[in-house]
């Protein structure tokens, strides 16, 4: 049964992902802007850069761009970035392990901290303690990650000379020395999405315990954590787990503003810069993985339903 | 309840500082590497190609120049052993060179090498572009000289070999041959590239058997030694954390500040900040082939509505970090000219009436502006007041740099826009001055000037001529010069020898 769900599923992805790669490809193409014109600088003529653009095949029909666009996609190198010198499937690999770890970070502490205190809120709805819990969350959703950052780097990295500042450490670095770099940009990423999960996770709550089987299990004389933690929250934990699964995917496609404040090299400072280049086989290529990325997860995030409530059967 | 709080932020601190100190955070680079702060990642190195500072500033460390200049503009040699010699028609340069200068790959320089370069520079280097119609002929007689014939004399030839900047630079024949960019970067630096991982960094390691050329030290001439063992490009897109960082201790030296991490600098322990010798232009282009500016009274008018010193207020802030001034080259420079009629006299009246003259009806002035550059954004935004106020219809797009590059090399889409650029030693390279650059100013005057200037036997000739064009650039109003800025950098005291001249050098700097 699930054979039959998944392969339905995989065939659906398989479509998306192809409408994705012409989509991306065409609008790569359509916005206005050149690379060459940004390789060559302020100064360089109009003829300058129809020069570079023949050398570089820029000026080649775009039905042929296409074609060697699809070819390079299926053989999964996704083709060379014109600034970077190396495929971008390598630039990829490069930084994709930074932005996996940002977001593992990120969505760690998000999960480990707005979980258990939106349970909390949830049960003391109305409370001191919810009241809190709710101006804190709704402060922390509303500041841009980037004032975060910036502010995280003033007092931790400039005044006590805990963090470095910025980067991903020197090229002898170890994984420590990683961590270090990542903790600051972590935290300014963490933050709004903190909220954003505990916000869910108190919504839900509320919702489940003024449900009729809370209010039985609790005449049944069930202790009050029980009845929060294997009564309540187990039904909550879909919307949760929504939630997480919207924290990750948006992550995945690189936290880019917190990755320009802090200088690391991700997926999200790649294809910022990519835009502005206008480097169009970086844009296509981490547009295509990226978009793949958060199919996977959704997809994930489905079938992780099924274990989480039994309800659920494909 | 005072006390518990700032004893627990005390216990905090000190808990972070011991994770810290476990962790050794504070020793991320070792006193053999210095790391530069850069404006972002530069991509493609190849030396020929690219104009941008970013590029430059991290090539010339690994890739060398025949000639190349102090930061006053005079010429010394630095792979040839001499100044050139010239046969008194200008038209034949012989160049000696220095011998047993080893590349990066252990072999040797000889002439061919550096015919093959030059010969890949005309083709390829937008700088050499107009240069290559007047060479006839690059020659190695013998391995250790190198012969350039020239149709008719071309004074800026010298000029256009020693800057890094669109670089003459010369590298092994077998890199030589495609025309496509590099991928192998072997030069004769007093450098050599190590790494590159783009958005990361791009490292480059001394070069033991580096060969310099003789000479005091002064600029971009003279004696070179690597005196640190390694430098790291590292790019920073953010100019607030270019500043942290050195501030912090991070960066040994964080390039192109803004005006505001200038002074976020200033005054803090351990560091500097700075302003390179050599300023930059300020310009508005206006476009002499399309739009309603085709008509001369029309740029007029925009002339006499600018207020210069209110866009480089808007733009620079305080104003030690600019010169309002009309010359296109600065004071105590030979090409510096005085006279610069209708510089900063806003007249509103004045330009309405040229307006009027010129049967002006209200057609929309398109000015094309990028936030991407804050300077751009801010003098577009001063001078679309200033237009308003003499009677235009300002229509001011706001475009991202790539489209706005693109854009404007179409004549029917725009008036004017706002650029800038370093100041360079010659005249020729003067953007507005180049018939193809958008504006493309090519009347028959101009032409003749231009020509008087490039082809001038010598030097006399060569700066009456520059007075003509100089004059030519205020009556015909091509583009209208807004004053020179200062290009602004921050450095920690760490780091010794630096001379200010741009694009940032190493060599000769020492890390303490």
């Amino acid at each position: 049964m699930i054979g039959s769900y998944l392969l339905r599923r995989m065939a659906g992805m398989a479509l998306v992902m192809f409408l994705v790669a012409t989509i991306v490809f065409l609008i790569a193409r359509v916005i206005p802007g050149d690379p060459a014109a940004v390789m060559l600088g302020p100064a360089a003529t109009a003829q300058d850069v129809t020069a570079l653009r023949t050398r570089l095949g820029l000026d080649r029909p775009l039905a042929l761009q296409y074609a060697t666009f699809l070819r390079s996609v299926a053989t999964l190198r996704l083709g060379d970035s014109i600034f970077l010198g190396q495929s971008v499937a390598s630039a990829l690999a490069e930084r994709a392990p930074l932005t996996l770890m940002l977001t593992f970070f990120a969505a760690g502490l998000a999960a480990i901290i707005g979980v258990p205190i939106g349970v909390l809120a949830a049960v003391r709805r109305g409370g001191r303690l919810d009241q809190f819990v709710a101006t804190a969350a709704m402060t922390a959703g509303s500041v841009p990650s980037f004032w975060i950052g910036l502010t995280l780097i003033q007092y931790a990295a400039v005044r006590w000379q805990i963090l470095p500042v910025a980067g991903y450490g020197p090229p002898d670095a170890g994984l420590l020395t990683h961590a270090q770099h990542l903790i600051l940009p972590a935290i300014a990423v963490a933050l709004p999405n903190l909220a954003l999960v505990l916000r869910f996770t108190r919504t839900a709550m509320i919702d489940v315990l003024h449900e009729d089987f809370i209010r039985t299990a609790r005449a049944k004389g069930m202790s009050p954590a029980t009845v929060t933690l294997r009564h309540a929250f187990r039904n909550a934990s879909t919307q949760v787990l929504t939630a997480l699964g919207l924290v990750v995917s948006g992550l995945v496609g690189g936290a880019v503003v917190t990755e320009t404040v802090f200088g690391l090299p991700g997926i999200g400072n790649l294809v910022v810069s990519a835009v502005l280049r206008r480097d169009y086989p970086v844009i296509e290529g981490t547009l295509l993985v990226v978009s793949g990325a958060y199919v996977l997860i959704n997809l994930g995030v489905d079938l992780l339903y099924a274990v989480l409530d039994p309800r659920v059967r494909y | 309840m005072g006390t518990s709080i700032l004893t627990r932020r005390h216990a905090l601190l000190a808990s972070a500082a011991a994770f810290a100190a476990a962790t050794g955070t504070r020793a991320q680079t070792p006193s053999r590497a210095a790391e530069i702060a850069v404006i972002g990642e530069p991509g493609v190195l190849d030396p020929m190609l690219t104009l941008a500072d970013l590029v430059n500033g991290i090539d010339q460390h690994f890739f060398e120049t025949l000639f190349s200049t102090d930061p006053h503009f005079n010429i010394a040699p630095i792979l040839a052993a001499a100044m050139p010699e010239v046969t008194p028609d200008g038209k034949l340069y012989t160049i000696r060179l220095r011998t047993g200068v080893p590349f990066h790959d252990g072999t040797i320089m000889t002439a061919d090498d550096v015919v093959a370069s030059l010969q890949r520079w005309l083709q390829l280097s937008p700088r050499a572009k107009a240069a290559a119609p007047y060479v006839t002929q690059i020659e190695a007689p013998d391995a250790a000289t190198v012969r350039i014939r020239l149709s008719q004399p071309y004074s800026p030839l010298l000029i256009l070999m020693s800057i890094f900047n669109g670089a003459a630079a010369i590298m092994p024949r077998r890199l030589t041959e495609s025309l496509q960019p590099i991928r192998e970067f072997v030069g004769t630096g007093p450098y050599r590239l190590i790494e590159h991982v783009p958005d990361r960094y791009v490292r480059v390691g001394r070069f033991d058997k580096y060969a310099s050329p003789p000479g005091t030290p002064n600029g971009f001439i003279g004696q070179r030694e690597a005196r640190i063992e390694e430098l790291r490009f590292v790019p920073v897109p953010n100019p607030t954390t270019r500043a942290d960082g050195l501030i912090a201790g991070q960066y040994a030296f964080s390039d192109s500040l803004t005006t505001e991490s200038y002074l976020r600098v200033k005054g803090r322990p351990g560091v500097q900040p700075g302003m390179m010798i050599t300023p930059s232009w300020a310009l508005i282009a206006l476009n002499t082939k399309g739009g309603i500016t085709t008509d001369q009274r029309i740029r007029q008018a925009v002339l006499a509505a600018v207020s210069p010193p209110d866009m480089m207020a808007a733009a620079f802030g305080p104003p030690e970090l600019w010169t309002l001034t009309g010359s296109i080259y600065p004071k105590g420079t030979e090409l510096h000219i005085a006279e610069t009629p209708g510089y900063n006299t806003p007249d509103p009246a004045k330009a309405g009436q040229l307006l009027k003259e010129a049967g002006y009806r209200g057609q929309p002035f398109r000015i094309f502006t990028t936030t991407q550059y804050d300077y751009m954004f801010k003098i577009a935004q001063v001078a679309s007041a200033n237009l308003e106020e003499a009677g235009f219809k300002v229509d001011m797009q706001v475009l991202d740099w790539a489209t706005l590059l693109q854009r404007r090399n179409d004549p029917a889409q725009w008036e004017m826009f706002v650029t800038s650029g370093p100041i360079l030693p010659d005249p020729t390279l003067f953007s507005p001055f180049n018939p193809n650059y958008a504006g493309w100013w090519d009347t028959p005057t101009k032409r003749q000037a231009l020509e008087a200037y490039v082809t001038a036997p010598n030097n006399t000739a060569r700066l009456a001529a520059w007075r003509t064009l100089h004059a030519l650039y205020y009556s015909e109003v091509p583009g209208i010069m807004i004053g020179h800025f200062a290009l602004l950098y921050g450095i920690s005291n760490r780091l010794q020898g630096f001379t200010p001249a741009q694009p940032p050098a190493f060599w000769n700097v020492s890390l303490v």
